[in-house]
């Protein structure tokens, strides 16, 4: 019998809107030492499933009907204290985003022994010998101090190894996890990746791998399951479902897979005008602790950066996080004043694409007056030549005429991004940064948004600097490419020449982790 | 849609600010006439809440007084958040010397309990309604740049307000156009808990004799004349301190309704 089988699931929340299924009629199992895929889109049900699962729905006014067995016993029947006894000793479970999940005034020792102290009776010193034996399973180095550290102290990395650590603990028989890589960089995810594959295989723990991330799931598990809006809409073996989608929404999810492309670099809309020129920028933060009389101190983030951008190239900035890009992005459009060297633009308002575009519209306007706002600011036109303005801007990046009373929390993800795509480009700027404009949306949406920056810079011929953490992202759009280490270039060229001829090791190790293959 | 708690808190000051309201035009007595006829004269239908040691209608007083008491209260939040709003905005924003000099000054009126803070004002002014409210709105002003500074210091680093100033917005329209409205929700629950205090900051002033000055009534300065008379009539502050305490629960629930309502979005 399978160690975790789903029966006929659902789950639905009632509020004052009526009752709202999260999760309709769900079922899959989940084999000993096998690593399970649930996939889909944000707001497809994946995490209530394993918040159901893991029995942390109970107290949130949560209906759920159906069956969830764990090693013969059915979740929901159990009472409250029988739930706790197999809570951390028989499901563990590791979140997204390790900052948030581990307790920030606790040492990470403390919290992977947290499920030794509720569910065994060892003593303290046999409770440290086993922390100190999972640390180093989860290939922690120095176990004894990362024993005594606090996840401050500790990397992104390190941190999910951490939570990794303090989920195997008690040797569980399920381990979910829902989306553990998220929201690392690509060298560190495939190294979580590949540990969490070695743990279930020789602990023979079954992995309930939750993600959007096909091209992962597809690498790690046997099986997989496809969610959208709560419905199971494909399962069955990931090679045969990726060779072979039945359903329309699995293709369409294939097909948004952001894949290498090794297009030749675009030259025809590339004028000779410079409109942007960067040389030897090295930029600083000064450490201001708020004290009045503590000596400040100098951290360099950038080193001898330079860079020339012309009339309609999209340029390329990639490297992980710490790198220095967003720094980098900031010195050039004047938000960061602490920097030596020079920084030539033609064009009086660069403009910025930030990630999350959520927090970049002014949640109290419309969508009018956040476009509008550009031009009452750097503009004498009047108000019908603005609302016009408002109106071409809005069929340029695709979106209906009538969204333009709307506020920002009524429109979906892909739409407040083109919203913040519009708002930049209102006072038709020569250059544009977009920094990682589509890590927050979903694959379909991220292609669309991709495609749509492509064809404004063909259309207005406005130069783009897209920094991405992916290189996928920026294989597709980008006809040059910097590669950035800890706010050095290491390398830069053609796109097409460095993804195929890298000669730096750091270009090739991010290259490899992403999954391109074709390296001479 | 507001919440339960907002609406209860509305009806029971609405029933009081009706009360005051009505007041303004009329009332059953002249609440200064005298009638030694009617000295603490138990409530009757002639006179619902009795009379008072010079025989006066005490519900005709009380009209009048929580018109004076709330006037006050709203001049004194009004300039208190006008100044509040003003330099915990800048602080928060622009940091810095600004924000030190501002945050300095401000912990230095905390220091003093504000009630203190506002004789040593009357003491300099004179007494008198207008300064009450300028003590008063000063010694509250603080407390609103604190919870101000806060919230702009939270929405600078925000991308909107990047956004903005990238789009060319100048400093002021960013403070006050931009960010400003964010704020709304802290914004009215600390402007209710503000009005609170400050019914209850003028009443205890009045009480102590430095507030509204007799003959006109305030619902502090008839809590303070009743002192003498507490045993043998009761009566006479159970009905001022009733209306005063309405008013402040009614407040005190709107603002909380608001609070829990802005913690659920």
């Amino acid at each position: 019998m399978a160690l975790l089988e789903v029966k006929k699931l659902t789950i639905s929340f009632s509020s004052s809107k009526g009752i709202q299924k999260v999760v309709d009629n769900l079922s899959f199992s989940v084999e000993k030492g096998e690593i399970f895929g649930l996939v889909g889109e944000s707001g497809s049900g994946k995490t209530m499933t394993a918040l159901a699962v893991a029995g942390l729905l109970r107290h949130r006014n949560a209906i759920i009907t159906g069956e969830i067995f764990i090693d013969g016993k059915d979740v929901l029947k159990l009472s409250s204290a029988e739930l706790r006894k197999i809570q951390g000793k028989e499901i563990g479970m590791i979140f997204q985003e390790p900052m948030t999940s581990l307790n920030p005034s606790k040492t990470v020792g403390l919290q992977i022994e947290e499920t030794l102290r509720l569910h065994t009776r060892l003593s303290k010193e046999e409770r440290k010998a086993r922390a100190l034996e999972v640390i180093a399973e989860a290939e922690l180095p120095e176990p004894e101090k990362i024993y005594s550290s606090y996840p401050h102290q500790l990397s992104g990395g390190q941190r999910q190894r951490a939570m990794i650590a303090a989920a195997i603990t008690s040797g569980p028989k399920i381990l979910l996890a829902d989306e553990p890589t998220t929201a690392l960089d690509v060298t560190v995810q495939s190294e979580i990746l590949s540990l969490i594959e070695r743990l279930c295989s020789s602990n023979g723990t079954a992995v309930l791998f939750i993600s959007h991330d096909l091209s992962i799931v597809r690498m790690l598990c046997r099986r997989m399951l496809v969610m959208e809006n709560g419905i199971a809409v494909e399962d069955g073996n990931s090679d045969d479902i990726f060779e072979n989608p039945m359903q329309p929404y699995t293709k369409e999810l294939i097909a948004a897979i952001p894949k290498f492309v090794s297009k030749p670099a675009k030259d025809s809309c590339i004028y000779d005008k410079v409109v942007l020129k960067v040389s030897g920028l090295d930029a600083y933060y000064t450490n201001n602790s708020g004290k009045m009389l503590r000596k400040k101190t100098k951290v360099q983030v950038l080193r001898d950066l330079s860079l020339t951008v012309h009339k309609g190239e999209i340029v390329g900035l990639c490297g992980e996080s710490g790198c220095g890009k967003t720094t980098f992005a900031r010195c050039i459009l004047a938000l960061h004043k602490e920097y030596t060297g020079s920084i030539e633009s033609s064009t009086n308002h660069p403009q910025m694409v930030f990630q999350d575009a959520g927090s970049s519209l002014n949640p109290t306007k419309t969508v009018e007056w956040i476009l509008e706002e550009p031009l009452k600011n750097c503009t004498v036109l009047s108000k019908e030549q603005r609302s016009k303005c408002v109106r071409e801007m809005l069929y340029l990046v695709k979106l209906p005429e009538e969204l333009r009373t709307r506020y920002p929390h009524q429109l979906s993800g892909g739409q407040r991004q083109r919203v913040s795509i519009a708002s930049a480009l209102m006072l038709q700027p020569e250059f544009l940064v977009a920094d990682e404009p589509v890590s927050a949306l979903d694959v379909t949406v991220q292609k669309q948004i991709l495609d749509l920056l492509e064809e404004i810079a063909h259309e207005t011929g406005v130069s783009i600097l897209l920094i991405s953490h992916d290189l996928r992202t920026v294989s597709r759009l980008c006809n040059y490419v910097l590669i950035m280490k800890n706010g050095v270039v290491v390398e830069e060229g053609k796109t097409s020449d460095v993804f195929s001829h890298p000669s730096d090791e750091y270009t090739k190790k991010l290259l490899i982790s992403a999954g391109y293959k074709d390296i001479a | 849609m507001k919440s339960t708690t907002f609406r209860i808190g509305a009806a029971i000051a609405g029933i009081v600010l009706l009360l005051i309201l009505v007041g303004c035009i009329w009332t059953p007595y002249d609440p200064a006439a005298i009638d030694n006829s009617m000295k603490f004269a138990s409530p009757s239908l002639a006179h619902p809440m009795g009379c008072d040691q010079f025989g006066r209608d005490v519900l005709s007083r009380i009209m009048i007084g929580g018109r004076i008491t709330i006037l006050t209260a709203f001049g004194t939040v009004i300039l208190g958040a006008g100044l509040g709003i003003i330099t915990g905005a800048f602080s928060g924003y622009f940091g810095g010397i600004i924000d030190t000099i501002f945050m300095r000054t401000a912990d230095a009126f905390l220091a003093f309990p504000s009630v203190l803070l506002a004789l040593v004002i009357i003491a300099i002014f004179g007494t008198g309604e207008l300064q009450l409210v300028l003590s008063l709105g000063i010694a509250f002003a603080p407390s609103f740049a604190r919870v101000v500074r806060g919230e702009f210091l939270r929405s600078k680093g925000l991308c909107y307000v990047q956004s903005a100033k990238l789009q060319g917005a100048s400093h002021m329209r960013i403070l006050f156009v931009h960010i400003l409205p964010n704020i709304k929700s802290v914004l009215i629950s600390a402007l209710l808990i503000g009005f609170n205090n400050a019914v209850l900051a003028e009443a205890a002033l009045s009480y102590l004799g430095i507030g509204v000055q007799p003959p006109k009534p305030s619902l502090g300065g008839m809590l303070a004349e009743s002192q003498q008379y507490l045993f043998s009539e009761p009566l006479l502050c159970i009905f001022p301190g009733t209306v005063l305490i309405l008013l402040v629960l009614g407040f005190g629930l709107m603002g909380d309704g608001l609070n829990t309502k802005a913690g659920e979005v």
